[in-house]
């Protein structure tokens, strides 16, 4: 059996691992700032899901970006962090497992000139 | 230096009145500035060429320094350099902004960072700071209220002071939120201003008979270290690391130091800064705080000024401001809002948001009477 069900859509999250290291990083880099390696850094996917590290809702930011919003920082296995839009939730807490729940407009994968957007998993 | 407020001036305006005060409070003529440094977030190219050809101050070097709200700080400690070099016997040191050309709201950022492109203001990474540090120490709201109170409450003694009328904690936590849970009180208001002061070898203070001569006995800077994994938000390891660096050079300690202004850009940072500077145990700021120990009549006063809460943050001038309260302070100058007698004051900026750093930027200076 599997443990977790393929998602119907292949919205995920891809970072760098260094073949020197084994540092992972978000967004992807040719350079590895820890160890100094720059040739070989590979793609890899990144894990959909990671625990909320600490979070705000916004109500006053550039016209970009519609107030209120809440953005948290999301920590992700192998020491990745990843800043994301998180959905609205009251029940929300420092601490809550998160999902992956879209990237949002933007061609690129590494998700950058788009919306990442995590959400409360359910418990 | 200028008042802080939403002037109507223009940048070489304001650059030219705290000059000029600086000159004359200093007792130097504009012909003995050797070199000049200018710090500036947004003022464009060339903002101490603008200010100083009117007032026929031109042809020495002038340099420009951009650090984010480190900018006027990182002109000091470029001014200082200068002068430790022997470069130079006497610099000008002069920092200016007007932020509200960009209209209000929050400061502008780079719009290529990854985390802004994602919706990180300024406040919001603040905010993330103060849910952490509450999460991990039972600090509340009430507690980043207090910084307001104590701020707005120095500030109205502060002619210099952008906002001076004094309020209540349920004042601040009714504000406007901002980023939650900072309600606009706990945020600094947006400001246009100039400060400036005026740096010299010994030699040059006794030949201009300064009477009470400031020393600098420390002088630093640092930079965020790049992390992409965990950081920790509610601890300042920058602001800990530039403090330690400091009192190495000085040859000082926490307990030392008599008043400090500190890089309170948003209520939590305080807090923060209590602990990294060692006014405080870890944790304990909030505490701290609400024991009275960083008031005026306590242990270690800081922000006498309303610091960038009150008394305003228009980002260049802001760290160069912070030595003018210091000198005042040391010189028993400062008027209702004097701390009794202080011999050694720390000031601090710390600058800027980008990706993966703590702050871009962070100064650190130790001023001795």
């Amino acid at each position: 059996m599997m443990k977790e069900p393929p998602q119907q859509s292949a919205v995920e999250l891809v970072g760098s691992e260094c073949p020197k290291c084994g540092k992972r990083a978000f967004p992807t880099r040719a350079f590895c700032e820890r160890c100094g390696n720059d040739a070989g850094m590979r793609e890899t996917p990144l894990s959909r899901r990671g625990v909320l590290y600490s979070f705000t809702v916004v109500h006053i930011a550039p016209p970009v970006f519609p107030v209120p919003y809440a953005i948290g920082f999301v920590d992700l296995p192998g020491d990745v962090r990843v800043l994301a839009q998180i959905d609205a939730d009251p029940r929300l807490r420092i601490g809550d497992e998160m999902e992956l729940a879209a990237t949002v407009g933007g061609e690129a994968a590494d998700g950058i000139g788009s919306a990442i957007r995590f959400r409360r998993v359910a418990t | 230096m200028t008042r802080f407020a939403r002037h109507t001036r223009t940048v070489e305006d304001l650059g030219h009145e705290a000059v000029l005060t600086a000159l004359r409070r200093a007792g130097i003529p504009r012909e003995d500035i050797e070199e000049a440094f200018c710090g500036s977030g947004y003022g464009g190219p060339l903002v101490g060429q603008r200010v100083l050809r009117g007032l026929g101050m031109t042809g020495m070097p002038i340099t420009n320094l951009e650090n984010a709200c480190s900018s006027g700080a990182t002109a000091l400690r470029e001014a200082v350099t200068a002068i430790a070099a022997g470069r130079c016997d006497s610099a000008l040191v002069l920092g200016v902004d007007k932020m509200t050309r960009f209209g209000g709201g929050t400061i502008p950022l780079e719009p290529t960072d990854p985390d802004v492109r994602q919706g990180m203001v300024m406040p919001a990474l603040y905010a993330m700071r103060a849910n952490r540090y509450m999460y991990e120490t039972g600090a509340t709201a009430s507690d980043l209220a207090l910084v307001s109170v104590k701020s707005r409450a120095n500030a109205s003694h502060n002619p210099y002071a952008q906002y001076q009328k004094p309020c209540t904690v349920e004042e601040v936590l009714a504000s406007r939120p901002v980023a939650d849970p900072l309600t606009l009180f706990m945020c600094s208001p947006t400001a246009d201003g100039a400060a400036a002061t005026v740096l010299g070898t010994e030699r040059k203070m006794r030949e201009l008979g300064v009477a009470k001569p400031i020393r600098v006995a420390a002088s630093i800077l640092q930079s965020g270290l790049y992390q992409t994994g965990a950081r920790d938000l509610a601890h300042s390891e920058l602001g800990r690391r530039s403090a330690r660096l400091a009192y190495e050079q000085a040859g000082l300690e926490p307990g030392d130091i008599d008043i400090a202004e500190v890089h309170d850009a948003f209520a939590i940072a305080e807090i923060m800064y209590y602990e990294a500077f060692g006014f405080c145990a870890e944790n304990e700021g909030a505490r701290f705080l609400r024991e009275g120990g960083s008031a005026i009549t306590g242990r270690t006063p800081v922000n006498t000024s309303g610091g960038l809460l009150s008394r305003g943050h228009p980002i260049g001038p802001t760290g160069v401001a912070q030595v003018c309260e210091s000198v005042w302070q040391l010189r028993g100058e400062a008027g209702p809002r004097q701390v009794s007698s202080p011999k050694v004051a720390l000031t601090h900026c710390s600058g800027g948001g980008i990706a993966g750093l703590d702050h871009g930027a962070s100064t650190v200076h130790i001023l001795v009477a």
